[in-house]
């Protein structure tokens, strides 16, 4: 019952809802029973040979008004279930959404936009059948069941007891089954996912297994995959099946006690006809509402198990907020003794330098150094472990998250571009700048010109451009974005910068735009870039192993030394298929 | 609905036989079911005669006993050919779809194409799996119970059978309104959940620049619309189909009074036994359960079919085709001869032609969607040329068998694709004879053996779902190992994806290096300082090949290649500053 409450609690106006289908549903319920009572009635009549026609067209429309307000108020129950399903899904998918804005960004990129995305489509979604359907029916089906049981146990409480015989019979078959089958259903549970990772990979791979010509190996533990699943697939269900076959004929069989012991009571003295017939009516009626009491034993498991992977994101915790509001007017940003683990790994340890404002910090080393993780920290994709990073003396912690991403820009690897027009993108930037202000600035940024080149200029949304926009035009307008927001503070991921030959000079413009009297850190992975950089730390193994100019580092920083040489190498390097000199080919 | 169960007979080939069966074994199901309310017919009239003796209860119990055994082993014999039937149904789809995806020509396998290929086996085929057959069932299983009650009923007498015709026609009638109304609001429906995924999508993508842009509030409430609205509509669907299926319900009411009615009064008139009136009153009860159950059925077929259509398109697709006799190749000059080639109506290439030398370096470069890429893919065949022709050692590529043609070739992949297998299997994919001293071998010129040596496992190391516990540039090694591992002669590689690791790049460049050792390369280029030696440079711009030459005979044509490689060589060695110097 916990997971219903934990579930429900996240729907709007529930109890209205609730109440409304719980209320309805009932009402079907005990007009469902109200037709057999009539006929009974109308039994009684024709036994005793009564023949006044009023007496039977009264009956015939009180059954059908019974019938009428028992579907009516079936389905206007359904759909007060259906608005909370409905309403519990949407408020699932908020919960989501606010979840997110609550969470670091360091968490969020754990999951990934593509399970992230999952969570919020296909693991609510999943939840739908179960909510607006599987409950509400079975709950129908239970008030069903209670009506009609009440109804029986007024007319005859013995035969009531005999009807309900059959569930016993029918829950020790099921019980028996459940035993019997656990250990296949693993396999089975098994199969089915080799099964599906088999295929999964099969599909994905198929370009590197066709370049390989690897197809009939392949192919063969796809086709392997698949008749495992089957035979395993096949062999716990045949051994349910045998199971199922048993309590499926039994449990709707109300009649199998009822009707001897009916006839036997009757022949006893102690039942009349018409109260035998009226308890065979409800034992039919009874039947098929067992069958389908069994298809909502595992709505509970399924609930909590479809449930538990949403909550996994909930459980996350939320980034704490501070308190100080307003502009921050130093930009120096001072790391104090800053160390920081990542699931228990240590990923920096004793990190200590300032990063003045109107100068260019690089942070170079080895991939799994730690520079990218230092640059993150300011802009909280997580928080330090130990230490503090300062600005204008006060930990960044302490700042209102509104206040610090005010002062802080992250220029990221990948170049996020909503499908809005590229006037609405630039200006997200700033929501107030004018049009003119947004043109200003895409001038600044090297992209007016690309920009006034398509058919519908500043207008042209993005998706619709799709790929007439190379990778170097979105990155200049992440950068004219940037530029718009103008926070005194960027941090530069340059991994991204050189793979379009022909606007490299373009974003190398636009860059120095952006970065014209900042606070720059630049996570640096070519160190060309960086040689004139104010100050370069050179991070080992979570560390700052040396600090200075280019200049000086080549001079005292074996590391650097060696990072240079192996950049010098990288930057020489062409392509050639004989060992040859490049002399002589040219 | 029946056409749902002749497109199932159809879909299922040979094993149709199968099903036929169980369809009967329904049949005799559903007369046996209706024992116990012939039973109870004969109790009530052994009452109402008084002709009811003790030794009935025994014979009545007995046979009650008797219908409920042989009903259990029928429909265990039915499950067996119906649900045994869909598993390997779909057993049999499975492997036929998997056969023929490896037939499907290369180009088919792109991002978007992959996750429906996959949603439609994982998903739709598992649906049918489940579902199918007991959607089938249902809808058997309601047929023949409506329409052994009605032979029944006619037994009894032809004047409350005609009621229930008649309620069965107006419930079918209504049915197929139910299912128009379901029809007109699917594509309502279908169009709010795209909306609602790519509201989801640009959050969850864009969430980076949301929270650091502070656009939460804007987007959030983006995002809370298009939740709300999907709501809306998903009850906005629900509510439409309520009256609908209110009335198809209230036939069957109307069909259960009216039977009552009629059965009274044939009784007071004694056109009808008594016991008989009685029974009629229980029975119609049951006669139209089944039936009522359609109504929700119909949206569960939807889903089916329109699952079906999807998989029935994907087994249409046009396969490539490969010629038998294999011609063979027996040289490797890659020739294109006036190739033209378009992509959903878009002219990509045209009349383009070049020869690339065996042994010799060519380089494609120019502007993204130039063209660059395609010529690449068509070398593979991916697709095959609209005109003209790609030949290799003379022979036209279409001519060559597949296997024959792709044995040939080396791709540094865009993205790189490992199996969820050790190392030491990933590299021997390239070939699977391979020594393990032969895949050391590769891992040390591929720049990857030290790395995979500091693993817990060495080359036993499983690399997880595609790679995953690897880094970028180890992966992009591996596969480079792979391929030194093929020893192909053509390589083509991509340039733009061949550094995924800037940190490690010189790493990849030296793996490279040793890949293309006396190999026919082309290369994809995107940054002009590494392709100065390369033999021949080709400028592709517009679906054409504008200019084309070795590095000096460009320079000095001062042409479009020069502008390139000026502009490359003022932003050469760019400098990050945040000051005026």
């Amino acid at each position: 019952m916990e997971i219903f409450k934990k579930v429900y609690a996240f729907a709007e106006e529930r109890t209205q809802y609730m109440g409304k289908a719980i209320f309805l549903l009932s009402m079907g319920a005990i007009f469902s029973v109200i037709p057999y009572y009539v006929i009974y009635r109308i039994i009684i009549q024709l036994t005793s040979r009564s023949t006044e026609a009023r007496v039977y067209f009264g009956a015939a429309a009180l059954i059908l008004i019974s019938l009428v307000l028992k579907n009516v108020a079936t389905e206007y129950g359904l759909k007060a279930s259906h608005h909370l399903a409905y309403n519990t899904l949407a408020g699932m998918r908020k919960h989501t959404v606010d979840k997110l804005l609550n969470m670091s960004m360091g968490d969020i990129q754990q999951y990934g936009s593509g399970e992230l995305k999952k969570i919020f489509v296909e693991n609510i979604e999943a939840m739908e059948m179960v909510l607006a359907h599987g409950i509400p029916e079975g709950i129908g089906n239970i008030l069903g069941i209670i009506a009609t049981l009440i109804a029986m146990f007024l007319v005859d409480w013995r035969l009531a007891l005999l009807s309900l015989a059959v569930l016993p019979i029918g829950m020790l078959v099921i019980g028996i089954m459940g035993k019997n089958s656990s250990q296949k259903l693993g396999q089975y549970y098994q199969s089915s996912q080799n099964m599906n990772n088999s295929i999964v990979e099969y599909i994905r791979g198929m370009a590197v297994i066709k370049v390989f010509t690897q197809g009939d190996t392949s192919f063969a533990q796809y086709r392997t995959a698949i008749r495992e699943y089957k035979d395993f697939s096949l062999d716990w269900y045949k051994s349910c099946w045998k199971y199922m076959a048993v309590y499926g004929v039994i449990l709707p069989a109300t009649w199998l006690f009822v009707l001897p012991f009916g006839m036997l009571f009757y022949q006893d003295g102690s039942l009349e006809l018409a109260a035998l017939v009226l308890s065979l009516l409800f034992a039919l009626a009874i039947g098929p509402m067992f069958i389908k009491l069994v298809t909502f034993i595992p709505i509970l498991p399924t609930l909590t198990e479809k449930y538990k992977r949403i909550e996994v994101l909930y459980s996350e915790a939320n980034m704490k907020q501070g308190h100080i509001k307003g502009q921050i007017t130093d930009h120096d940003v001072i790391f104090e003794n800053v160390t920081f683990a990542y699931k228990e790994k240590d990923v920096l340890k004793n990190i200590n330098f300032t990063a003045r404002q109107g100068q260019v910090t690089a942070l170079v080393g080895e991939s799994g150094a730690g520079k990218s993780t230092v640059g993150k920290l300011i802009a909280r994709f997580w928080d330090v472990k130990g230490g503090s990073i300062k600005l204008k003396g006060r930990d960044i912690r302490e700042y209102a998250f509104d206040t610090l991403m005010e002062s802080v820009s992250y220029v990221a690897q990948d170049s996020f571009l909503f499908d809005t027009t590229i006037m609405e993108n630039i200006r997200h930037g700033n929501p107030k700048a004018t049009d003119e202000e947004v043109v200003a600035i895409a001038q600044k940024a090297r992209c007016h010109d690309f920009i006034a080149g398509l058919p519908s200029g500043y207008q042209t949304k993005v998706g619709e451009a799709g790929d007439r926009l190379s990778g170097g035009q979105r990155q200049r307008i992440t950068i004219a974005r940037a530029m718009m927001k103008n926070s005194p503070i960027v941090i530069l991921d340059e991994a991204t910068s050189s793979t379009d030959t022909e606007n490299e000079d373009l974003i190398q413009e636009a860059l120095n735009e952006l970065l014209l009297g900042k606070t720059v850190l630049v996570i640096a992975h070519r160190l060309s870039t960086i040689t004139h950089a104010d100050n370069i730390l050179v991070l080992k193994h979570g560390e700052i192993a040396a600090m200075g100019t280019h200049e000086e580092l080549l001079a005292s920083s074996k590391d650097y030394q060696h990072m240079w040489q192996r950049y010098e190498a990288t930057a020489d390097w062409k392509y050639q298929t004989i060992t040859m000199g490049g002399d002589a080919i040219c | 609905m029946l056409k749902f169960v002749l497109r199932v007979l159809r879909f299922s080939g040979k094993y149709a036989a199968r099903l036929k069966l169980s369809f009967v074994l329904s049949f005799i199901d559903g007369i046996i079911s209706s024992v116990p309310i012939v039973l109870i017919w004969q109790v009530i009239d052994g009452a109402l005669n008084d002709t009811l003796v003790h030794d009935d209860i025994l014979l009545f119990t007995v046979i009650l006993v008797l219908s409920l055994m042989l009903r259990m082993v029928l429909r265990y014999w039915f499950v067996l050919l119906e649900s045994g039937t869909g598993y390997e149904l779909c057993e049999r789809e499975r492997i036929s779809l998997g056969d023929k995806l490896r037939r499907l020509p290369m180009g088919f396998f792109s991002e978007g194409n992959l996750g429906h290929v996959t949603s439609v086996i994982t998903v739709d085929l598992p649906f049918i799996e489940e579902m199918g057959m007991d959607a089938l069932d249902k809808v058997i299983g309601g047929f023949a119970t409506s329409l052994i009650g009605l032979i029944m009923l006619f037994m009894v007498d032809w004047r409350i059978a005609f009621i229930s015709i008649a309620a069965f026609i107006t419930a079918y009638l209504l049915l197929k309104a139910l299912e128009g109304v379901s029809k007109r609001q699917s594509p309502i429906r279908q169009r709010q959940q795209a909306e609602l995924v790519s509201a989801i999508l640009e959050y969850v993508q864009g969430i980076s620049v949301i929270k650091s842009f502070n656009m939460s509030g804007e987007k959030a409430k983006r995002i809370k619309d298009a939740i709300d609205s999907t709501k809306d509509h998903a009850i906005d669907f629900e509510v439409s189909l309520l009256v609908p299926t209110l009335l198809y319900k209230l036939c069957f009411a109307f069909g259960t009074t009216l039977t009552i009615l009629t059965a009274a009064f044939l009784a007071i008139r004694g056109e009808l036994s008594l016991s008989l009136a009685i029974a009629m009153f229980m029975f119609i009860f049951s006669i139209y359960t089944p039936a009522t159950g359609f109504g929700s059925l119909s949206s569960q077929l939807r889903i089916m079919e329109a699952g079906l259509d999807r998989y029935e398109a994907l087994k249409h697709l046009k396969e490539t085709e490969d010629s038998p006799q294999a011609a063979a190749i027996t040289s490797h000059d890659i020739a294109f001869e006036n190739v033209s080639f378009s992509y959903d109506k878009d002219r990509i290439l045209e009349k383009i032609s070049f020869i690339a030398k065996e042994g010799r370096v060519t380089a494609l470069v120019g502007p993204s969607g130039g063209g660059k890429t395609t010529i690449a893919n068509l070398i593979m065949r991916f697709w095959d040329v609209e005109e003209g022709r790609v030949a290799i050692g003379g022979t036209d590529i279409r001519q060559v068998n597949n296997d024959e043609l792709l044995s040939r070739i080396s791709v540094v992949f865009q993205d790189v694709h490992l199996f969820n297998d050790t190392i030491e299997n990933n590299i021997r994919f390239g070939k699977s004879s391979a020594t393990i001293n032969e895949i050391v071998e590769a891992s040390k010129k591929a720049k990857c053996h030290d790395f995979i040596m500091a693993l817990p496992n060495g080359y036993g190391t499983i690399v997880g779902e595609n790679g995953s516990l690897l880094s970028g540039g180890e992966r992009q090694r591996i596969s480079i190992a792979r391929a030194i591992l093929k020893d192909a002669p053509i390589i083509i590689l991509d340039e733009a994806t061949a550094s995924v690791d800037p940190d490690n790049e010189i790493d990849i460049q030296h793996a490279i290096g040793a890949l293309i050792q006396d190999k026919t390369l082309i290369i994809i280029a995107h940054r002009l300082s590494t392709i100065q030696y390369a033999d021949q440079i080709l400028v592709v711009e517009n679906k054409h090949i504008i200019e084309g030459g070795t590095h000096n005979e460009l320079l000095s044509n001062q042409g479009r290649y020069a502008s390139l490689w000026e502009k490359r060589q003022k932003a050469g060695g760019w400098q990050i500053k945040s000051r005026n110097v």
